[in-house]
């Protein structure tokens, strides 16, 4: 089954600044049963000690090891925000990965981000588009290179 | 501690993370990536920083984890990186197991 699905996807967010960017992930997280709420305390206590900022405008918010019981099934939730918000010093994330797994099912999802992240045409249209069937498309194509 | 290693000795990295969900998947298939690109049949493993094993000889972590890791493997290089992806610390590893030099700590 696809991994990433239009009912956590949110396009043309507006975050008062990137703890807001995470609780919005999270909370998608949440409301599409993929966790629990006390997950997304986590996300936000991971990013002060780590950030998930990966490049190119795209950070992966995730919840740390202790977490890992209050995630029911695996799930992505997308924030897409045109504006942007500070995710580092100097450094600005348009799209926002939250990542709730217990497994290996979303190893594809992240393959596919990474490719994203290493073409900065891609990212932009990501970070741009209205239609979120591109990214939901983009995120769950089908991979024949697993390791 | 050991501060540096032949690069001829290294078969295995380990690439410790925290919880194992995101960032550090990305981490280790940039690395894995990275070797294959330069024709290097070195193994990189995946583990939980707290199950680093004791003997291993190379850890990559982020700095975060990087005093963690050295407690669980006392003997390693430890090499410690801020970006997941791209951290220049990464072609560094790689283009001196590629030349045969000394892998050190960093």
């Amino acid at each position: 089954m696809a991994i990433v699905s239009i009912e956590t996807v949110r396009l043309q967010v507006q975050v008062r600044d990137k703890q807001d960017a995470i609780r919005q992930a999270g909370e998608l997280l949440v409301q599409g049963g993929c966790v629990a709420p006390a997950y997304v305390s986590g996300m936000l206590a991971r990013e002060q000690t780590m950030s998930t900022y990966l490049g190119n405008g795209v950070a992966i918010p995730h919840g740390q090891h202790e977490n890992l019981a209050d995630v029911r099934r695996t799930g992505i939730s997308v924030l897409q925000i045109p504006e942007g918000v500070e995710w580092e010093p100097g450094e600005r994330a348009y799209l926002i990965i939250g990542i709730a797994a217990n497994a290996d099912e979303h190893v594809g999802v992240l393959a596919n981000l990474a490719e994203v992240i290493e073409d900065p045409d891609a990212a932009e249209q990501l970070a741009r588009t209205t239609d979120p069937m591109l990214i939901i498309e983009r995120l769950n194509r089908e991979r024949d290179d697993e390791a | 501690m050991a501060t540096s290693i032949p690069a001829a000795s290294v078969d295995t990295i380990v690439f410790a993370c925290e919880a194992g969900i995101g960032s550090s998947i990305m981490g280790v298939n940039a690395l894995k990536k990275k070797l294959k690109q330069a024709n290097l049949n070195v193994n990189v493993i995946h583990k939980p920083v707290r199950a680093v094993p004791t003997d291993a000889k190379v850890v990559v972590a982020h700095k975060g984890l990087a005093d963690f890791a050295r407690k669980q493997a006392p003997n390693a290089v430890i090499i410690s990186f801020s970006q997941f992806l791209n951290d220049p610390v990464f072609d560094k590893l790689v283009q001196n197991l590629k030349a045969g030099a000394d892998i050190v700590e960093a």
